[in-house]
C-alpha cells in the first residue's frame, strides 16, 4: 500500500486538509461530544444501562459510558465524519473540472487516489487522537471507576472502524458523478453497517451478520471488558486493519478504469 | 534530433462516434503549433491522448522518444498542460495551488518556493499570490493556469483553448508569453482554439481538424498561399467547406 502513496502529495494534501473548515469542524465535533458525554451518564436512561447489563453482563458506570461513548455518540459522529472527510475524492475535482488538470501531472490516478484517502484517514486518526488523548486525560475526574487503559485500548481498535468509515465512503464516492449524491450514499451506508454491527447482541444466530461488519468487531470487545489482553486488542486492529486496505483497494480498483 | 511530437494513424472512438480519425502529424521542438477547429472536431481528444489521460483506439504517438501509451508519466514528468474550461480551488491561495501542484511532480520545500519566486513576476502576479483564488477574475485564473503547466520547466507545452474568456490586453499578454517561451527557453507549444487570429499571431505551424479529420497541416505561409488565402477565417472556411462539400 505504501508504494502507491505519492508521498510529497499526500504531506501537502494532509496540511491542507487538516487545516480546512471540515477538519476544523471535526475537531469540534468529537471534543463537544468528550464534553457532552459525562453529562449524559450522570442519568443515564433506564433502559439502556438494562440493556448493557444483560448484553455484557456488566452494568458497572464504566461499561455503560463504554456503551454510550463508543455506539451512541463516537459511531453515529462517524457517520458523519466519513462522509464529510473522503465523500469528495475524485468526485469533487471531475465535477469543478479540475480532475484532467491535476491527473496531468506525473501522479498515477492510483496514487492521486490513494495519497488523498490517506491523507483523509491520518486527519481523522489525529482528531480521533486527540480526542482519545483529552478523554484519558479528564474523563478520571468525570466518570466514576474510569480506566484509562481500558479507554485507550477500546478506542485503538475503534479508531480502526472510524477509518473504515473514511475508506469506505471515499471508495462508494467512486461510483457517483456528483459530491452531494456521494456523501448521501456514503452515510446511508456507514449508517446501515453502524445501525446493524449490536444485530449479534440481540440475536446471537445472526453472528454471520456481525463477523461481516467492521463495525460489529469495533464493540465486540465490550464482552471482553472484564479480561481485556493485548490479542483481544491486537486481533481487532489487525482484522479492521484488513478492512481498511479492502476498502482503499476497492476504490483504487475503480479509479484505475478512470479516462478524463 | 527527434520531434517533439511525432503521432501516426491515432485514432480514438467512444462507441459509434469517431473523435479522432487517423491523425498523422509531427511537431519539431520549439515550434508553436496551432491546432484549430470549432467544438467537438477533436482537439481536446488528441491533447489527452499525448497526455495519456484518455487511451488511444489505434495509432501510435511519441513525445520526443516516449510512447504516449507505455510512457504517460515520464511524458507528464516533460510536459506541462492547461486543459480548457477548468475550475481552480477558490479555497486556495495561487501560492498555495502552485506548491500543491508541484507536489504532485514529487517536488518540494526551497526549489519549489524558487521556482514559484521565478513564476510571479511573469504572470504579474505580486499582488495576487497571496489571496484566495475564488476572488480572482478569468484572467487572472488563466494566468495562474498557465503558471502551474511551468512549473516543473515543461519541454513541451499543452494549452487547451487557452485564451477563452480574456480580455483583449491579457490575451495579448498571454500570446506574447507563449512567443517568449518558445524563442528564449525553446519550448515546444501545442495550443488548440477556435480564435483563428490567436493561431495566426503566435504560431508557425498550424493544423485543422474537422470532425475528428486532420482536413489541413503545415506551414502557415504555405498553407495560407497553397488555398490561395489572404487570412486564416478565410483559409480555414475554405478547408472545411472543401471537407464538406
Amino acid at each position: 500500500m505504501t508504494g502507491i502513496i505519492a508521498w510529497p502529495f499526500f504531506r501537502r494534501e494532509f496540511s491542507a486538509l487538516l487545516k480546512s473548515r471540515k477538519s476544523q469542524t471535526m475537531g469540534l465535533i468529537l471534543l463537544y461530544t468528550l464534553a457532552a458525554v459525562p453529562f449524559l451518564l450522570q442519568h443515564p436512561p433506564p433502559e439502556v444501562v438494562e440493556a448493557v447489563e444483560s448484553w455484557f453482563n456488566n452494568g458497572s458506570t464504566f461499561v455503560v459510558f463504554v456503551f454510550v461513548w463508543i455506539d451512541l455518540a463516537l459511531n453515529k459522529t462517524i457517520v458523519l465524519l466519513g462522509a464529510l472527510l473522503s465523500a469528495g475524492i475524485v468526485v469533487d475535482e471531475r465535477a469543478r473540472n479540475i480532475l484532467t488538470l491535476y491527473l496531468s501531472k506525473p501522479i498515477r490516478p492510483e496514487s492521486y487516489y490513494a495519497s488523498k484517502t490517506a491523507a483523509a484517514v491520518v486527519v481523522f486518526a489525529w482528531w480521533y487522537g486527540v480526542t482519545a488523548i483529552a478523554g484519558t486525560l479528564t474523563l478520571p475526574y468525570r466518570i466514576e471507576g474510569f480506566q484509562p487503559v481500558t479507554f485507550l485500548a477500546i478506542s485503538s481498535i475503534h479508531l480502526f472502524a472510524g477509518t473504515f468509515a473514511v475508506c469506505l465512503s471515499s471508495a462508494l464516492s467512486q461510483s457517483f458523478e456528483r459530491r452531494r449524491s456521494a456523501f448521501l450514499a456514503s452515510m446511508l451506508a456507514i449508517m446501515l453497517l453502524v445501525g446493524l454491527a449490536f444485530v449479534p447482541f440481540y440475536d446471537h444466530d445472526l453472528w454471520v451478520i456481525g463477523a461481516l461488519n467492521p463495525f460489529f468487531h469495533a464493540i465486540s470487545i465490550f464482552s471482553e471488558l472484564d479480561h481485556l489482553t493485548y490479542g483481544h486488542v491486537i486481533s481487532r486492529i489487525l482484522l479492521l486493519l484488513g478492512w481498511n486496505v479492502a476498502a482503499i483497494g476497492f476504490g483504487i480498483h475503480k479509479v484505475s478504469k478512470l479516462e478524463v | 534530433m527527434s520531434e517533439a511530437i511525432s503521432i501516426s494513424s491515432l485514432t480514438k472512438r467512444f462507441g459509434q462516434l469517431t473523435a479522432v480519425d487517423a491523425i498523422s502529424l509531427t511537431i519539431a521542438p520549439g515550434t508553436i503549433f496551432g491546432l484549430m477547429g470549432h467544438n467537438g472536431a477533436g482537439k481536446t481528444t488528441l491533447i489527452r491522448m499525448l497526455l495519456g489521460l484518455t487511451r488511444p483506439t489505434s495509432g501510435t504517438g511519441r513525445i520526443f522518444d516516449l510512447d504516449i501509451v507505455a510512457d504517460t508519466i515520464e511524458i507528464r514528468r516533460q510536459c506541462g498542460f492547461l486543459p480548457a474550461g477548468f475550475k481552480l480551488p477558490g479555497e486556495m491561495t495561487a501560492r498555495q495551488f502552485l506548491r500543491y501542484i508541484a507536489s504532485m511532480f514529487d517536488l518540494e520545500g526551497r526549489l519549489v518556493d524558487e521556482r514559484i519566486q521565478e513564476l510571479i513576476p511573469l504572470f504579474h502576479l505580486e499582488a495576487f499570490v497571496d489571496k484566495k483564488m475564488s476572488e480572482y477574475s478569468t484572467g487572472m485564473m488563466q494566468k495562474v493556469g498557465l503558471a502551474q503547466a511551468l512549473i516543473n520547466k515543461p519541454r513541451i507545452l499543452l494549452l487547451d483553448e487557452p485564451t477563452a474568456g480574456i480580455d483583449p490586453i491579457g490575451r495579448y499578454e498571454f500570446l506574447e508569453l507563449l512567443k517568449s517561451l518558445s524563442t528564449e527557453e525553446g519550448v515546444t507549444i501545442l495550443f488548440s482554439t477556435h480564435i483563428l487570429s490567436d493561431i495566426e499571431s503566435v504560431c508557425e505551424e498550424a493544423a485543422v481538424l474537422h470532425e475528428g479529420r486532420l482536413i489541413g497541416h503545415g506551414r502557415i505561409d504555405a498553407l495560407k498561399a497553397e488555398h490561395g488565402c489572404d487570412r486564416m477565417e478565410e483559409l480555414y472556411l475554405k478547408l472545411v467547406r472543401e471537407t464538406t462539400a
